[in-house]
């Protein structure tokens, strides 16, 4: 049973430690891989939970994709602001410029609490089995995306919203393969792995810091399809089908949406992960 | 005594042999490796591989023929190159067995939390060093050591870390965390490679001193009191122990196993 955190006592509202609940607080919020699949949704669930005045910035590397996303975000709620921002996290210099840009937008100073989703990730080449892994540049960018820039993007998310002294969550997107190894996966499971050690290692060293590693489910997303069709291993493809057909792929809203109640009710443990299928 | 694993004819790479662990594996194989065999050792300084060469030579019965290649793992466009070196001449029929030890391995900054790895530059090159350099070299060593003709050993050398998280040290945990899965999904993957990640355990080495005095009060007290117990090992009794894993060769392919045979 987890252990509730200082928002969740019951103290006298206004009162020392006391946080407000999501739907008063004016979030910022940012998303990475915004521009399909489970990072759109959580764009739309976010838009339609957070207060007026809440900001969402949304990170993709498809512009056109991302007009929708926004579009989906702005008529689940009128009085936020959408800021979509186009970038590849798998070059080092982006993080950089995410920040750069947002400096002339955003005013960290106008929100009561901050939020980043680290998202965007990739499946990597699935065709491929681990020893045929041989081009460094191509791992480098696969790493650069899916593992070094959620944590630099991470810390300098952190300073950017430290002028506004606010309460910030963290969340990681993770799944099952961070700890269960599957074939054609060794790059995803590696980087899944490393992703959600790095955040655990951070929630010892930040307590003050709300950080969760949240795995989805296996969604139905167009990763998922990706698998299905391009997997080296029969079993691994047969695998998916069988999910898809006895209908256990998990509608990427549903999800996004129990992951924002998660947030809502503030009670993870810092550093754990939690599932979709937990209850 | 011929073994299967270290007998005649081994084609064998140790990553990091320049001091620590790696040289205490390099000293010891070289009282294993039966006739015919090679030994390649790499690391950042010509210096230390010279002296571990120094100390095999003077262990080693059966004129090993050892094989020095200095490079930086940072710099993933020079993997390729050096990868190449490391096997080269290493043509089919030469050997009957291929051992492969990823050793090599660098901490990261212990003064920066996880949260003050805002430098991506620092983090690539911490990745390639750590996790790009072991899967690309991985890769080689399978091109090289094609199964039909070869017995294969790949050696990942791990940590606690791996499964524990240790302030101060987020890089080296998570590349342990990736290495580790990487590891586990080429066993599912191939059943014909024996895969096995060993925790050496707490070793007197320099890299524990630097993880020492990386400004955390927590896990320099930690470590002094794990001295104070005796439980910080020697690199040589650590390594014998992993030559004697190897040798037994009943692990589970994939398994992550420590020093003290607990199984993660």
């Amino acid at each position: 049973m987890d252990v509730p955190t200082l928002s969740a006592v019951k103290m006298a509202e206004g009162g020392e430690g006391w946080t407000p609940p999501f739907s008063k607080r004016k979030s910022l919020c940012v998303v990475t891989g915004g521009s399909r699949g489970f990072g759109r949704s959580v764009a739309v669930a976010l838009a339609e939970e957070v207060a007026r005045g809440s900001h969402i910035v949304v990170l993709g590397r498809n512009s056109e994709s991302l007009r929708d996303t926004e579009k989906l975000s702005k008529a689940m709620s009128p009085h936020i602001q959408i800021t979509t921002l186009f970038g590849d996290l798998s070059k080092c210099s982006v993080t950089g410029s995410i920040f750069a840009c947002l400096r002339f937008q955003v005013d960290p100073t106008d929100y009561d609490h901050a939020l980043l989703v680290n998202n965007a990730g990739s499946v990597g080449n699935v065709s491929r089995r681990t020893w045929e892994h041989g081009d460094p540049q191509e791992l480098d960018s696969y790493f650069n995306l899916n593992v070094a820039s959620a944590v630099s993007l991470t810390a300098k998310f952190l300073e950017f919203v430290r002028p506004g002294n606010l309460p910030c969550t963290i969340v990681n997107v993770t799944c099952d393969e961070a700890h269960r190894p599957m074939k054609c996966h060794s790059l995803y499971c590696a980087g899944k792995a490393a992703r959600e050690m790095m955040f655990r290692v951070m929630a010892q060293e930040e307590p003050h810091l709300r950080i969760l590693s949240y795995n989805p489910g296996p969604l139905e997303t167009e990763l998922k399809t990706t698998v299905m069709m391009e997997a080296a291993d029969a079993e691994v493809r047969e695998e998916i089908r069988r999910l898809r057909d006895d209908n256990q792929l998990i509608d990427p809203d549903v999800s996004a949406r129990k992951l924002v109640q998660l947030l809502k009710e503030d009670l993870f443990k810092s550093g754990e992960i939690v599932n979709f299928h937990e209850s | 005594m011929a073994s299967a694993v270290f007998g005649p004819a081994t084609f064998c790479a140790v990553t990091g042999g320049s001091r620590g662990l790696g040289r205490s594996i390099a000293v010891l194989l070289a009282g294993r490796l039966g006739q015919g065999s090679r030994l390649v050792l790499t690391g950042r300084s010509l210096q230390g591989l010279q002296e571990t060469k120094r100390q095999v030579e003077e262990k080693s019965p059966n004129q090993l023929e050892v094989k020095l290649l200095t490079g930086d793992l940072e710099d993933s466009a020079a993997h390729a190159a050096h990868f190449c070196d490391i096997f080269a001449d290493a043509q089919q029929g030469t050997f009957k067995n291929a051992l492969m030890i990823n050793n090599a391995a660098t901490l990261g900054d212990g003064t920066k939390k996880a949260s003050e790895h805002s430098d991506p530059q620092i983090l690539t090159k911490y990745y390639a060093a750590n996790l790009t350099s072991v899967i690309t070299l991985t890769s080689k060593f399978m091109k090289v050591f094609p199964s039909t003709s070869v017995r294969r050993t790949v050696v990942n050398i791990t940590s606690d870390s791996a499964i524990n998280p240790l302030v101060n040290h987020s890089l080296y945990c998570s590349g342990k965390a990736a290495r580790n899965m990487f590891f586990k999904v080429m066993a599912e993957e191939d059943p014909d490679v024996r895969v096995l990640s060993y925790s050496p355990g707490p070793l007197d080495t320099d890299m524990l001193h630097t993880v020492r005095s990386c400004g955390n009060k927590g896990v320099e007290d930690l470590l002094t009191s794990m001295e104070s117990s005796g439980m910080i090992l020697s690199p040589a009794d650590s390594a014998e122990h992993l030559l004697n894993l190897l040798e037994k060769d009943t692990f589970l392919s994939g398994d992550f196993l420590d020093i003290f045979n607990f199984k993660y």
